[in-house]
């Protein structure tokens, strides 16, 4: 810390900076996270030049591979980036407001601009140290040959100008939103909407992977100016929303858009005559309060809101399945199930995985959980009666899952063991997340946190079996016992092969155990997980709530 | 203590009891060692600067605090033995009240009966009386979120009382609300002392405490640096009152006789207004009263200000911290 205090930016009259640098400094996840990044950066690297140049290929053969290299990396770079950065800049000025520490901060003679900047400047930092990190390998793919110094020093410029980009739409973000999980999800989904966003990202794929030999390329060139340009923007709209929005409350989000939904309702309603479907009955809790209000109060616990969902994930499949499976011809079909299934799995697991997530860390983080652990209730009725709304929502969302296989079985009938398989899987796998979550949602102090480590641990744990297994496949190792096993292992695979099975009529009940013996193995792999992450959850779960247990 | 309580101490052990209380945070000692108990129908009131240890105490008691080295009881039942029997006999309020934002006063209140599987049919009438305790009762139907911090306080409060339990245990229960809604508190609480409950309350605002607690402890860096009773405090400091009197018949002579009460420190004479200082552990202001009327003083106007309790919070401690 007294070496961050000598350095020039203390003269500089820069405190937001220096007090974000030395709270960074501070912090033990400041050095995990830069060890993780140049760890996985590192080793992926190695792996890719020692899959191509460990296999004997001589050094002539090599030769002009830089290019491949240079282009995988700057995607590595590029995707881990737009995963990171938001994470970064979240809470850079939502979480002042969230501390209430903002207001006093405006109130000092800092202007809007200069706490912005700062706060850019704070979160740029530990960004282009990743940057930087990649130098020295981008450096090595130009000894490779097939890479010119033009597209080196244009690569790297693209790079960091999406990185200051990315970092600026951040920033933005952060300054408009009240809550620092608002913030991320509005940096993530806003730079997936937002077309001009991801500019630089267009731009450089295409630079690094076809090769520019011109430094000064026309289009690369555009793309920079386009970069700085919307970096300035958002920096200056940053600035406007900061006072104007200084001590912006909290919101909820869902529950507003509902009532604008019920509203609209009872407009249409009031035209077609009265019609009531569902009408929500007043009432108190009688013998599980904690259950009442999770599937009462509760936005995605009650039924009114749950048929919403219901209809909004089922329409799609309803619509679409039999479309595809009507309309489409044979060689796309099975492509089109996949998407429309994966869109649902993806859905359908990170609703779950969320929900179940924010059940004990919402509580922790509003600070009601210290009030409900004083009630004579166990740990387990506690537990059991907050997870009945996540309980609801997964019928809910199993519901078009159902629905595809059902579909599926109507038209294939011969394979009926196989769809039993299905199903089984489908049955096994939001549990299986549920449980997960709620594991995480009881260690995490905070419920920003618990839906962070969540989705990071549900990515890695569909994503990693399969870039294993290409790592694998570029060293022939790759056998068909191992592609067994990975497809046991990761949830992806299952689920991609899915509607594969179901557009192939030639399934026979009587082979089922030969062909399907990895799904049957997935099954009760995931079974045997299910129940052990159910028993981590529920066994001392006094004291993971944070109380004294009852000895026995 | 009032009638009510010493009735049902006889043969009963304390309501708390503390005996060499220890909780750590990692490296950080934030409770050394401590010992204290508290009386039935007693109101003890926790003094200490942030950090001295006072809601990690208040945690043990409301079983919220594991693990801890030493004993904690409450109603002669050690915590850890049995937590859920304990869990019926406190009514715990932190500090942050812990509201649902999206119940309203009377699901809140039904929420919490429920809870503590309070019989169905006297629930309305429970939760009317309550209400109309904390005066709150026009708000039955309002959203939790809607309500002012001190109503918020309140709530909190009747919430607590649902279950009927022996002890209160009240972090900072009038932090970060105006003098109005401080007053109101401060008088609910007092009426439940009058009504026979244990409260163990802790507070920053010396002077409420002052007029509410039968008993003191000052924490200080997690150890306990005083606790007694407040008369035990003021004999101990030698702190003195101030009190503020109008007499119609004020005069020199009148003043001389004030003087020579037994108790009474100096006098200061103002036209028809007194400024009398009286050792506070030799006099209470009830007794001066009687003796200004002995001395012939027709009294208009008598006020005696709070005792000194900053002065004996500043005098007990050094300002160190855990």
């Amino acid at each position: 810390m007294s070496a961050l205090r000598r350095l020039p930016l203390a003269s500089l009259r820069l405190p937001v900076l220096v007090k974000d640098l030395t709270e960074q400094a501070a912090q033990r996840r400041t050095y995990i996270i830069r060890f993780a990044y140049g760890f996985v950066l590192f080793t992926s690297t190695v792996v890719l030049f020692y899959a191509n140049l460990g296999t004997g290929a001589s050094a002539r053969q090599t030769l002009g591979r830089g290019s491949s290299y240079f282009a995988i990396l700057l995607a590595f770079q590029m995707i881990a980036m737009y995963l990171v950065i938001p994470l970064l800049t979240a809470g850079a000025i939502a979480g002042e407001r969230q501390r209430e520490t903002l207001v006093l901060l405006l109130l000092s003679p800092l202007t809007p601009m200069q706490i912005v900047l700062q706060k850019y400047l704070s979160r740029m930092a530990p960004v282009l140290t990743f940057v930087f990190l990649s130098f020295p390998l981008l450096a090595i793919t130009y000894t490779f040959g097939g890479v010119t110094v033009g597209q080196l020093l244009l690569g790297i410029a693209l790079v960091t100008f999406v990185c200051l980009e990315l970092g600026a739409f951040g920033i933005m973000c952060s300054s408009w939103s009240a809550t620092t999980a608002q913030a991320l999800g509005a940096t993530y989904v806003g730079s997936l909407l937002f077309p001009w966003v991801c500019s630089g990202v267009c731009c450089t794929f295409p630079v690094a992977a076809l090769g520019s030999t011109n430094v000064v390329d026309l289009g690369a060139l555009t793309s920079a100016g386009f970069c700085l340009f919307s970096t300035v923007a958002c920096l200056s709209i940053a600035e406007f929303v900061l006072s104007a929005r200084a001590s912006a409350s909290a919101p909820r989000s869902v529950p507003p858009l509902f009532q604008k939904i019920d509203r609209f309702f009872e407009v249409v309603n009031g035209v077609a005559g009265g019609i009531v479907v569902w009408r929500d009955r007043a009432s108190l809790p009688s013998s599980e309060p904690i259950r009442w209000r999770e599937t009462r109060k509760r936005t995605f616990g009650t039924p009114r809101y749950l048929a919403r969902v219901l209809l909004a994930l089922e329409l799609p499949v309803v619509v679409l399945v039999p479309a595809i499976r009507l309309k489409a011809a044979p060689a796309i079909q099975e492509q089109g199930l996949a998407i429309v299934l994966a869109i649902t799995w993806v859905s359908a697991v990170l609703l779950v995985g969320v929900f179940a997530a924010s059940i004990v860390s919402q509580e922790r983080s509003r600070q009601t959980l210290a009030v409900l652990l004083t009630a004579p209730l166990s740990g387990r009725q506690i537990l059991q009666q907050k997870l009945a709304g996540v309980d609801r929502l997964m019928l809910v969302l199993l519901a078009p899952l159902v629905s595809f296989i059902g579909f599926q079985f109507w038209w294939k009938s011969p394979g009926a063991g196989r769809y039993l398989v299905l199903a089984l899987l489908t049955l096994i796998y939001l549990p299986c997340v549920k449980w997960l979550a709620t594991g995480f949602g009881l260690r995490m102090r905070t419920q920003l946190i618990a839906i962070v480590v969540t989705v990071s641990t549900l990515a890695i744990w569909t994503l990693a079996p399969p870039v294993a297994l290409a790592v694998l496949g570029q060293f022939q190792l790759d056998g068909p016992a191992v592609r067994e096993f990975v497809l046991v292992l990761s949830p992806l695979n299952a689920v991609a092969a899915i509607p594969k099975m179901a557009t192939n009529s030639s399934g026979l009940p009587g082979r089922l155990l030969e062909r399907d013996r990895p799904f049957l193995w997935h099954f009760a792999l995931y079974a045997g997980l299910w129940f052990l992450l159910r028993q981590y959850c529920l066994r001392n779960l006094d004291r993971r709530l944070g109380r004294v247990p009852q000895p026995g | 203590m009032n009638d009510a309580s010493a009735s049902r101490t006889n043969g009963a052990p304390p309501m708390v009891e503390i005996f060499n209380l220890w909780v750590k945070y990692g490296s950080v000692e934030a409770v050394r060692g401590i010992s204290f108990s508290i009386p039935r129908g007693g109101v003890f009131g926790f003094i200490g600067p942030n950090g001295a240890g006072k809601s990690s105490t208040i945690r043990v008691l409301a079983t919220l605090q594991e693990p801890f080295a030493g004993w904690a009881k409450i109603d002669g039942i050690e915590i850890r033995s049995d937590p859920t029997r304990i869990r019926r006999k406190i009514g715990y309020l932190p500090d942050a009240v812990g509201l649902y934002e999206d119940l309203t006063v009377r699901e809140y209140l039904h929420f919490f009966a429920a809870a503590y599987d309070l019989a169905e049919a006297t629930r309305p009438q429970l939760i009317d009386d309550l209400l109309a305790l904390t005066d709150l009762a026009h708000k039955i139907d309002a959203q939790v979120v809607a309500l002012s911090r001190g109503m918020q306080q309140r709530l909190g409060l009747a919430r607590v009382l649902l279950h009927d339990p022996d002890l209160l245990l009240l972090d900072e229960p009038a932090s970060g609300l105006d003098p109005r809604a401080r007053i109101e508190i401060r008088e609910i609480l007092k009426e439940l002392a009058r009504m026979g409950k244990t409260i163990l309350i802790s507070s920053h605002i010396l002077h409420e405490l002052s007029q509410l607690c039968s008993q003191i402890g000052i924490l200080e860096a997690g150890e306990l640096v005083f606790e007694g009773p407040l008369a035990e405090i003021n004999r101990r400091l030698g702190l003195m009152q101030l009190v503020h009197a109008q007499v119609v018949n004020a005069s020199e002579e009148l003043t001389g006789r004030v003087r020579k009460i037994r108790g009474v420190e100096s006098v200061e004479a103002r036209g028809d207004r007194l400024s009398i200082r009286v050792r506070a552990e030799a006099l209470t202001p009830e007794a001066l009263l009687e003796e200004l009327r002995t001395a012939g003083a027709s009294v208009r106007m008598f006020q005696p200000e709070s005792l000194e309790l900053e002065t004996a919070f500043l005098k007990l401690t050094e300002g160190r911290t855990a």
